[in-house]
């Protein structure tokens, strides 16, 4: 896999999981995993943060609509290190926040310590996150 | 070089920004419990239309009991509001606070106190022997203005009753426990146990709570956490029986939630709660015939 299909794999990744996600919680909800007021607190919490992620993201498909010349592949290989942390971080983020929605949902762990996970998790991943969409995605990418 | 910094930088600002938002936000989460709660009695009192002369300032843990600190203005204004709630209450005033706000910390009323401060006198509510006992105290060399506060009216506070019946206080009860039991439990939650507690008995009150049951008082699919609260009172060869309703909801799949995820039902379902009211007052005057 070349650095520009890598890039594209992840790119979808984010989206549809974080998409997927969103459409989850409004599933949760409608069966009653979560009230109203929950509701809007969870998106109060996620919409932000997501929001910052998938605009890096969003900026990046308009501009290849609008420059082909980004789509042609890079014969760049991708180190093994870069590969494994990007998976590990979005892997672990993403899986980590469908876990605890679904706890909490279920009444696993209590709404509380859900907001609180999320926060640490957004915190202890957003930075790396941030830091990866940045090079893939952001400035640098184009 | 120069940009590549540039970029770091901004990243680097980016993180520090997220860092003390989401570090303030998990301190106030830690907190959420009372503070939800607290936001629920505040509810509750605007509803009721007290909030116009009470105010809740907060809550804390004092020698195992858990403190409701108020303020109003003045004594005069709380002599005006014990009078004036007579009438809309079927129990006295600082009855109807504590028990809500035992209610509201799900605790037992023995577990709660109320202090209210005003300028010229301070007031203590606490649970003494089956019952609310008020206690003023005048702040000596303060005098204050005596100016009456607005109040518009207190609305209905799901206060039911008077219920006059001949059979003894035990007998009403054994019948409200064992009929009350069978109502409710074709509410039952569809895994979780059904609860049907006895959480304060003497010979003047009786408090049920029920829980793990699911559409009683709401259509809504939530859990549900009811208590039910009896007063009785003895008059010639009567007795005359006053209660109130309580609700709490809770989402929740499969299992409950904790304590800490249920709201209360006032004021967002006041109507359901007021139709659920009539029900249980039906079915208890059935239960007492």
């Amino acid at each position: 896999m070349g650095f520009d299909d890598y890039r594209n794999y992840l790119g979808k990744f984010v989206l549809i999981t974080n998409i997927t996600l969103f459409l989850l919680i409004l599933v949760l909800f409608a069966v009653k995993g979560f009230t109203s007021e929950e509701l809007t607190e969870l998106f109060k919490y996620l919409v932000p943060i997501k929001a910052l992620y998938l605009t890096a993201l969003v900026k990046f498909i308009l501009k290849q609509q609008k420059n082909p010349e980004l789509l042609r592949p890079i014969n760049q290989n991708i180190q093994p290190l870069f590969k494994t942390l990007t998976k590990l971080v979005f892997y672990v983020h993403i899986g980590s926040l469908y876990i605890f929605i679904l706890l909490s949902a279920f009444n696993a762990i209590s709404f509380d310590f859900l907001i609180g996970a999320i926060i640490a998790l957004e915190t202890f991943f957003g930075i790396y996150i941030g830091l990866i969409i940045d090079d893939l995605f952001g400035k640098s990418a184009s | 070089m120069q940009s590549s910094n540039r970029r770091l930088f901004i990243v680097f600002i980016f993180c520090l920004v997220i860092i003390h938002d989401t570090s303030a936000q998990l301190n106030k989460a830690s907190t959420n419990f009372i503070s939800t709660q607290l936001t629920d009695y505040k509810n509750w009192l605007t509803h009721t239309n007290l909030n116009t002369i009470l105010t809740v300032d907060t809550a804390i843990l004092l020698k195992e009991k858990y403190v409701l600190q108020m303020r109003i203005k003045d004594a005069y204004n709380w002599q005006r509001l014990v009078w004036l709630s007579d009438s809309a209450f079927q129990n006295s005033l600082s009855d109807v606070l504590l028990k809500r706000f035992a209610f509201q910390m799900d605790l037992k009323q023995t577990n709660c106190e109320i202090t209210i401060d005003a300028v010229d006198a301070g007031i203590g509510i606490s649970w003494e022997k089956g019952k609310a006992v008020t206690k003023v105290w005048k702040k000596m060399g303060i005098i204050s203005d005596g100016v009456a506060l607005s109040l518009t009216r207190i609305t209905n506070l799901n206060a039911l009753g008077p219920l006059n019946t001949k059979r003894s206080i035990e007998d009403i009860k054994r019948r409200l426990q064992a009929g009350l039991k069978q109502y409710l439990k074709q509410y039952q939650a569809k895994i979780e146990k059904f609860r049907f507690e006895v959480i304060y008995q003497l010979d003047n009150s009786l408090i049920l709570e029920i829980s793990n049951i699911v559409d009683a008082v709401l259509d809504e699919g939530y859990f549900e956490h009811i208590r039910l609260d009896f007063s009785f009172q003895q008059e010639n060869n009567n007795v005359k029986l006053v209660y109130d309703i309580k609700g709490k909801y809770g989402a929740g799949l499969i299992w409950a939630p904790q304590s800490s995820r249920y709201r209360d039902m006032i004021p967002k379902y006041d109507a359901a709660v007021q139709r659920f009211s009539l029900k249980m007052s039906n079915k208890i005057g059935e239960l007492l015939k």
